[in-house]
């Protein structure tokens, strides 16, 4: 039996009832509007909560790679975003897989040459990384995001009462974290 | 929380997101598919490789390319692949000449065991909760980590009809002394890459907790020998109830066509002693190992773990068996790594709350609990209770009792 989960890349997987040239466009348009609208904001929330914003574009531009791949089947979810969204934290969350990225390389490259604007300046930055993970991962989806706490719920796959308890430590310890910084950055 | 620290944190987060967004540089639509394409000609290359050569290709090698060529993630939201209609029955085998071993050729679904564990693959979802990876799985012949999963057997036949054979693997996830099983068909697609048909069977957090053996039969039909209760932790397999149930593939998914449907009751899941009329009492018992501190982390943080026992001492399973964590300024646990055994993780206002998986009267389980403190001193002491819960987040079963225990907390280095 051939099963056929996989299209090959020249051949991109036809729609049903359509055409495959009208279905290749289509699909190849769908797909570079969904990178181009999403992938900077992905970035921004990946790079909250690793904190790494080289790594959070590899993560990204991953779970991108691994959407196109299934993209006949992604495309026709309801919200390929959210798709996507999950499979970038799961990535970035994994304890057991080691993710060698397709961008390792130019990450290397960049970090020697690039130094861009760095967002270690900003206070919040620092005062994420002293949250445990589940934390900053409720509160990044939050205020970043914007998912509400069901959605949350929904990709981190526990109940909302959860949610609820990572939010409201996250947001206590971030205000806490953010006025001691505030107040040594007003005293010096 | 008050309005005034979600309007401080909104503001934070705002300038967060337009520094950052400036400084985002995506690599482009464009990459990916080169990604994508240069993924796929190494793996069609891979699977050519392997037929020619199926004996002389080192392992290791092999599944380091096969890694990079890691098929789709490991999301939830991915529908187990689907297979297309029939399509006509797959050429013979190709010439002896390429196969000097007699393996298959590509588009077979004949999958050796040694290749099921060289590539990674995307399985059907493990039992909800289990905290079990099903995308971008590695099998494992043994474990040796936790949440590793395992290929306990294969089988071969023709379990669609179309005239090619399939592979059938019974996969079990360890996680300590349990974890959840499933057994798997496998396939290949056009490219000659690895997919999983679809799922014959899985474990349950009730019954059956454990699949013993499989067989496929000669007319492709799957029959899997299935155990009520999982061995381990003082429960030998010869306690449980063993009933051999048949599958068969519909054309989406297998579907169970023979055998029992169900299992009686199990005498040596209920204590003789305890009369049938009267109610069975839930009890736990719990020990804890001192919690040692570390030097801080680059986080600044110090982190270290205690080892909590938790022991059926009741009459009766318990269902949802919470270890809770009492909250007291200094030991925060490290909910994020808690280990596979906490199958739920809670909070109360004033403990955190790692439910368990099912106890049975006399089970004994240890649980390796992490925490973290941004204290550096003075030694002390922490207190851990446990307590059976009725599945809705930390409420505990009415009538029962909590039991506690006290451990030390040290700090070294």
């Amino acid at each position: 039996m051939a099963v056929t989960t996989d299209p090959r890349l020249d051949e991109p997987p036809p729609r049903r009832g359509a055409s495959r040239p009208v279905a290749r466009d289509r699909l190849g348009v769908e797909f570079d509007q969904l990178y181009h609208a999403h992938f900077r904001s992905l970035t921004v929330q990946l790079t909250a909560y690793c904190g790494d914003l080289a790594q959070a574009q590899d993560l990204v531009q991953e779970a991108f790679c691994r959407a196109f791949t299934r993209w006949s089947a992604v495309s026709r979810y309801d919200d390929p975003v959210a798709w996507v969204r999950r499979v970038a934290w799961n990535l970035a969350t994994s304890r057991w897989r080691r993710v060698r990225t397709a961008q390792s390389f130019l990450r290397r490259q960049r970090e020697e040459h690039v130094p861009g604007p760095s967002p270690d300046r900003v206070a919040l930055h620092a005062a994420l990384r002293l949250l445990p993970p589940n934390q900053r991962r409720a509160v990044v989806l939050h205020y970043l995001a914007d998912l509400s706490v069901n959605q949350i719920a929904e990709q981190e796959q526990v109940p909302e009462g959860t949610v609820k308890s990572w939010l409201h430590r996250g947001r206590a310890a971030l205000a806490t974290h953010l006025s001691v910084t505030n107040e040594v950055t007003d005293h010096g | 929380m008050g309005e005034p620290t979600d309007a401080l944190l909104g503001g934070e987060f705002a300038a967060y997101r337009d520094v950052l967004l400036a400084a985002v540089e995506p690599a482009g639509p464009t990459a990916v598919r080169e990604t994508v394409r240069r993924r796929r000609r190494r793996a069609a290359i891979t699977v050519a490789t392997v037929v020619v050569l199926a004996i002389a290709v080192p392992v290791a090698g092999w599944a380091a390319a096969g890694r990079e060529a890691g098929p789709a993630p490991g999301g939830t939201t991915s529908p187990s692949p689907a297979p297309t209609a029939p399509a006509s029955p797959t050429p013979g085998a190709p010439s002896a000449s390429v196969t000097p071993s007699g393996s298959p050729a590509a588009p077979d679904g004949r999958i050796s065991r040694a290749q099921l564990l060289t590539v990674p693959l995307d399985l059907p979802a493990w039992l909800p909760g289990s905290g079990c990876f099903a995308g971008d799985v590695r099998l494992r012949a043994a474990v040796r980590d936790d949440g590793d999963v395992v290929l306990a057997a294969v089988d071969y036949g023709d379990v669609d009809g179309d005239g090619a054979t399939e592979t059938v693997a019974l996969l079990r996830c360890v996680l300590g002394t349990g974890g959840p099983a499933q057994v798997v068909a496998f396939d290949r697609d056009a490219a000659g890459r690895i997919v999983a048909m679809g799922r014959v069977v899985r474990t349950q957090l009730e019954k059956p907790q454990w699949l013993a053996e499989l067989a496929v039969r000669n007319d492709g039909a799957v029959r899997v020998r299935v155990a009520d209760h999982a061995p381990g932790g003082g429960w030998p397999i010869e306690q449980s109830i063993m009933q051999w149930r048949t599958y068969r593939w519909t054309g989406d998914g297998f579907r169970q066509v023979a055998g029992p449907t169900s299992f009686p009751p199990n005498p040596a899941a209920t204590p003789p002693s305890t009369p049938s009329a009267g109610p069975k009492t839930l009890s736990l018992g719990v020990s804890a190992t001192k919690l040692v501190y570390g030097a801080p982390n680059s986080d600044g943080l110090r982190r270290g773990t205690s080892t909590v026992t938790v022991t059926n001492t009741g009459g009766a399973t318990v269902q949802y068996p919470m270890v809770i964590m009492l909250m007291n300024g200094r030991d925060d646990a490290e909910h994020a790594i808690w280990p596979a055994e906490c199958a739920v993780g809670n909070f109360r206002s004033d403990a955190a709350v790692c439910t368990l998986y099912p106890l049975r009267p006399g089970e004994r389980r240890s649980v390796v609990l992490p925490f973290l403190t941004t204290a550096d001193g003075p030694d002390g002491a922490a207190t851990v209770e446990v307590a059976p819960g009725t599945g809705d987040l930390t409420e505990q079963v009415p009538g029962t009792k909590v039991a506690s225990t006290t451990y030390p907390v040290l700090f070294s280095g």
